[in-house]
């Protein structure tokens, strides 16, 4: 896929979110009182403004795409093609993380802050293939305590313990 | 008393063993905590407080100070070499810090910082005793109407960090004016975009944000594709800052000193904006436009002599008016009231010693920063040595640990996951996230002031130019849009031509 | 076969039958060990640096070394206070949660928010312990010296004159609206301008900056100002005059009403607190607050130093609650949706 067909796709998105906010959105989620004084008061005024702006702003940017000159990638964006082959792995990777960060936020009542960062830290070198194995173990059990001693006892944070563990 | 007599009087309280002590333990714990992201200056005096109470006036509120100022400096360590802004006011140093320090010049990158900071610092602190009383009775004549101009013109900076296509840095920005309308409707307090959860009520956290958007997409781009250790030369580099090179920067270092000044001395505003004005202003001013974004140490000297220059300058309002600038200065007043100082007018009759001991502080300060900043920065060059596979989960880690600590809440680590997923979605397709965080951060304040004026003015839209300034920034916003537009159109035939060149051959 | 797995099923049942009871016995004599066996969170419902935040920390310092436990103190912000008030509210009544109650977290905002995600009998209270007196301030050069003053200029030009707040549902709001319909305005929402601004030092600059006409706030907010001759005060609405405030009280105007308009702070925590907790909070708040040096950090930024006991405490918050709720029902300032 090349940057124009993208970033045509992109804008097509970008209007069509636009829509969604005028027509859906912002009527049903952004609540107005019926006392307003002025228009320019309500609740509404600002987040119809924006979503007008958005939906502007879709349709330049496929003007400017089809009529405007052409347009390459930066070297970031350029730098994360990869071969078709490593593709797949690169789309689980980044799904495994995910599952991560989800199962994080899941963790953290229940195992407490160290036990559940230091698996984290464990299952992220894990799906990279971290060269360094021994010292991923280590850091991974090491570095939560090092912060949780910092945040717990020099911040004052009260940092969530779960039901298993309490650490002084 | 007379000016002289006031003068020895603060020597002798300033001349002392534990002033410098309470000084420079002050920049210390400032320079740590503002170098773990989530641990935010803010924080860091609001914890030091209560330690201040039992001290003598002068040094409990050096000690503050110290605080401040140091975790102001210390936020660029992590913003250059993790790409996690340790305080909102370093984000810009992002820009072209971590660039830096991923061309291996890390140490350089925090030489800058620290020399930019100690001179932006100085400026700052000779602008508040040479002509406080002048820019406080100027912060006064801000009220809503002049401050929707003020930021509708600071809006305009989008432009300068919108790398190279504008209308993705609009874009950005405008998705960040939007996710700044969630939480509770300021005129009438009813309910926006937040489905009527709790957490969700007080807006989305600004720290969360900002990590979820500049460290996390980091990682999730290592994930992608993890590079092996051999290739990365991220050493620290014994690369250090030329004279030359500190020269050269010379005039954007003082521009923006001075923009932070400015910003500074109106209460309200924030180091975070005056940042990004400063490195805007410099890319703009700049021979080597091109560079910046890409590893310009300019852009460093830039975003830190902004976001330093505003230090010295926020403690304007607060001794000549007892006006707080931010929270730091609003904490600091209660460190004053407890001691039974109160800040204002008649504190430069009542205590002028007191006034003048601390501008001897703030002068001793400033050279105290430079050399605890330099040991700091001689203590974390280690990250720079850390291989990228233990790093990068290392930093996720310790912004969830970080982002946590902000407000003790777990929702926060879960924006931080949210708006890092879109922060990798941005970089993937090529959407500068910096827009997107000044709108973030400038988009409710130029909504609340534009309806406090409406307010004021029971919606009659004369009052947006009722006075000189506003009238100025109007010009000033009219004007900077005249001259994008110009660049632009010279840009495209430019690219043009270039095209043409290049399909003639 | 059939009953070797039958008889193994009773095992296992009895197996797990006297886990349970050991560990329920366990947990028994855990709960009957003395409260607090592990630390307790104290939480503050607004940012650092703020007023609640100061009187919570500078009340946590003396507790602190009264309770054999840590206390520590937790800032959860955002939406007025009520992000850490749903917070404290969904936690276990055990104790080892409290939060600092306040003002505007257990009376403005649930007499004024219709949508608010809690209710003030969700929580207990274990003792109010600081007042702030509220009084009402105009900028010093201005030409209205008294109250009287100004609800003649509020009358004369009705949509003119405004007063600032630190947000919609804060104590500021309601407290313009109501010191203002005492004496006399009939319909404040009406015929004043509100201007919320965002957080009390805010408030305070826009009537020195000139953006509103007055603002109504704890005595504490404007002490500087007032010192400094930068603004007036017009009235106290306490009983006893304010030092430092050279302006008549609420019962020289003979406005009684307006006592029941004064901030404050307290120790609360979800509905359902056991007795013995309860008990030994009362204890504890008696030896805090008789410390010299919290007596003396509070007094020095203006607050009133009065502990409640906990039954005192709930009868004076749904006093006020009351008159606050009548107040916004009367005026139609309930903000709904």
């Amino acid at each position: 896929m090349n940057q124009k067909t993208n970033d045509l796709g992109l804008g097509a998105g970008v209007i069509a979110f636009g829509v969604f906010l005028l027509l859906y959105a912002i009527p049903v989620f952004v609540s107005a009182p019926s006392n307003v004084r002025a228009l320019v008061l309500s609740p509404l005024f600002w987040p119809d403004i924006i979503a007008w702006i958005i939906i502007i702003l879709g349709v330049t940017l496929i003007a400017t795409r089809v009529f405007g000159p052409p347009v390459v990638a930066s070297e970031t964006t350029a730098s994360a093609a990869l071969s078709p082959e490593d593709t797949p792995y690169a789309i689980a990777r980044l799904a495994a993380a995910a599952v991560i960060m989800v199962g994080l936020v899941v963790a953290i009542p229940v195992l407490g802050m160290v036990l559940s960062t230091g698996i984290a830290f464990a299952l992220i070198s894990m799906i990279v293939k971290t060269p360094r194995p021994v010292t991923a173990l280590i850091v991974a059990i090491l570095l939560p305590l090092v912060l949780y001693a910092f945040f717990a006892h020099v911040a004052g944070v009260s940092v969530p313990q779960g039901r298993f563990i309490t650490l002084p | 008393m007379s000016f002289f007599d006031n003068l020895t009087s603060a020597f002798h309280l300033v001349a002392n063993l534990e002033s410098f002590l309470a000084l420079a333990g002050g920049i210390l714990i400032g320079v740590i905590a503002g170098a773990i992201p989530g641990m935010s200056a803010t924080m860091a005096v609001a914890l030091t407080l209560p330690f201040t109470f039992a001290m003598q006036p002068i040094t409990g509120i050096l000690l503050l100070l110290g605080v401040y100022k140091g975790g102001i400096f210390g936020g660029s360590i992590p913003a250059i070499l993790i790409k996690t802004p340790g305080t909102p006011a370093s984000s810009a140093t992002i820009l072209d810090g971590y660039p830096m320090a991923e061309n291996g010049q890390a140490g350089k990158a925090l030489g800058m910082a620290l020399y930019a900071s100690c001179t932006a610092d100085l400026i700052s602190n000779l602008s508040l005793i040479l002509f406080a009383g002048w820019l406080a009775s100027f912060a006064l004549s801000f009220g809503p109407p002049e401050f929707f101009t003020l930021i509708l013109f600071s809006l305009t900076i989008i432009a300068g960090v919108s790398g190279d296509s504008l209308i993705k840095g609009l874009l950005a920005a405008v998705f960040g004016l939007l996710l700044a309308t969630v939480g509770l409707d300021l005129v009438y307090g009813t309910n926006r975009f937040n489905f009527n959860n709790a957490n969700l009520m007080g807006g989305l956290n600004f720290i969360a944000v900002l990590i979820g958007l500049f460290a996390i997409p980091e990682i999730l781009a290592y994930v992608w594709r993890p590079k092996s250790d051999t290739e990365q030369v991220r050493a620290l580099g014994e690369q250090h800052v030329t004279f030359a090179e500190y020269r050269r920067c010379f005039r954007t270092i003082i521009r923006g000193s001075f923009i932070g000044v400015f910003l500074g001395s109106i209460p309200g505003i924030g180091a975070a904006p005056a940042a990004f004005l400063s490195y805007s202003e410099a890319r703009r001013r700049s021979p080597n436009k091109k560079n910046f974004g890409k590893g310009e140490i300019e852009g460093v000297a830039a975003s830190e002599a902004g976001n330093n220059g505003v230090a010295g300058a926020t403690l304007i309002p607060l001794l000549a008016l007892g006006v707080p600038g931010d929270v730091i200065t609003a904490i600091i007043i209660g460190a004053f009231m407890v001691h039974g100082l109160q800040p204002g007018p008649m504190m430069f009759v009542a205590n002028a010693n007191i006034i003048y001991a601390l501008f001897l502080g703030l002068i001793i300060s400033s050279v105290l920063l430079f050399f605890i900043g330099g040991f700091a920065i001689k203590m974390f060059r280690y990250i720079a040595d850390v291989p990228t596979s233990v790093l990068m989960p290392g930093v996720l880690i310790l912004c969830v640990y970080g982002v946590y600590a902000v407000n003790n809440n777990v929702f926060d680590i879960i924006v931080m996951f949210a708006m890092g997923w879109l922060g990798y979605f941005m970089l993937r397709n090529d959407i500068p996230a910096a827009p997107f965080l000044i709108a973030f951060i400038l988009g409710p304040l130029l909504e609340d002031n534009f309806r406090q004026a409406m307010l004021m003015s029971n919606g009659s839209a004369h009052i947006l130019f009722r006075s000189w300034i506003t009238w100025f920034f109007w010009g000033a916003t009219m004007l900077t849009i005249a001259a994008l537009i110009k660049t632009g159109l010279s840009a495209r035939s430019d690219a043009a031509e270039a095209l043409h060149a290049t399909s003639r051959e | 076969m059939m009953k070797d797995l039958g008889r193994l099923r009773n095992a296992a049942v009895l197996g797990l039958a006297t886990l349970a009871a050991g560990v329920s016995a366990f947990v028994v004599t855990e709960a009957r060990a003395e409260y607090p066996e592990r630390p307790i969170t104290l939480v503050i419902a607004y940012g650092p640096g703020g007023a609640t935040d100061i009187s919570g920390r500078t009340l946590s310092v003396p507790l602190g070394k009264i309770i054999p436990q840590p206390v520590l103190v937790v800032n959860r912000a955002g939406a007025g206070g009520a992000t850490g008030a749903v917070s404290v509210r969904d936690a276990a009544a055990d104790g080892y949660t409290m939060m600092v109650s306040r003002v505007g977290t257990h009376t403005v905002n649930p007499a004024m928010k219709a949508t608010l995600p809690y209710k003030l009998e969700e929580f207990d209270e274990v003792g109010v312990y600081e007042i702030n007196p509220v009084a009402c301030a105009v900028k010093a050069d201005s030409d209205i010296k008294s109250m009287d003053d100004l609800i003649a200029k509020i009358k004369a030009a009705p949509k003119t004159v405004s007063y600032s707040s630190s947000g919609v549902g804060s104590l500021l709001h309601i407290a313009g609206a109501m010191a203002a319909r005492e004496f006399g305005v009939e319909n404040p929402v009406e015929e004043l301008i509100h201007i919320p601004l965002k957080g009390g030092g805010a408030a305070a600059t826009a009537v020195l900056a000139g953006t509103a006409t007055f603002i109504c706030t704890n005595s504490s907010a404007l002490a500087s100002f007032v010192a400094n001759k930068q603004l007036r005060p017009l009235m106290v609405t306490t009983k006893e005059p304010v030092p430092g405030f050279d302006a008549p009280t609420a019962a020289d105007l003979g406005k009684p009403n307006l006592h029941q308009l004064v901030g404050w702070s307290g120790i609360g925590a979800p509905k359902g607190l056991p007795a013995e907790v309860k008990e030994k909070w009362r204890g504890w708040m008696k030896e805090a607050t008789s410390d010299k040096e919290f007596l003396d950090a509070m007094g020095k930024r203006g607050s009133v130093i009065q502990l409640m006991s906990p039954e005192e405490s709930a009868d004076f918050i749904q006093k006020q609650y009351n008159v606050f709720k009548k107040l916004v029902d009367d005026l139609g300032m309930r903000i709904e949706g």
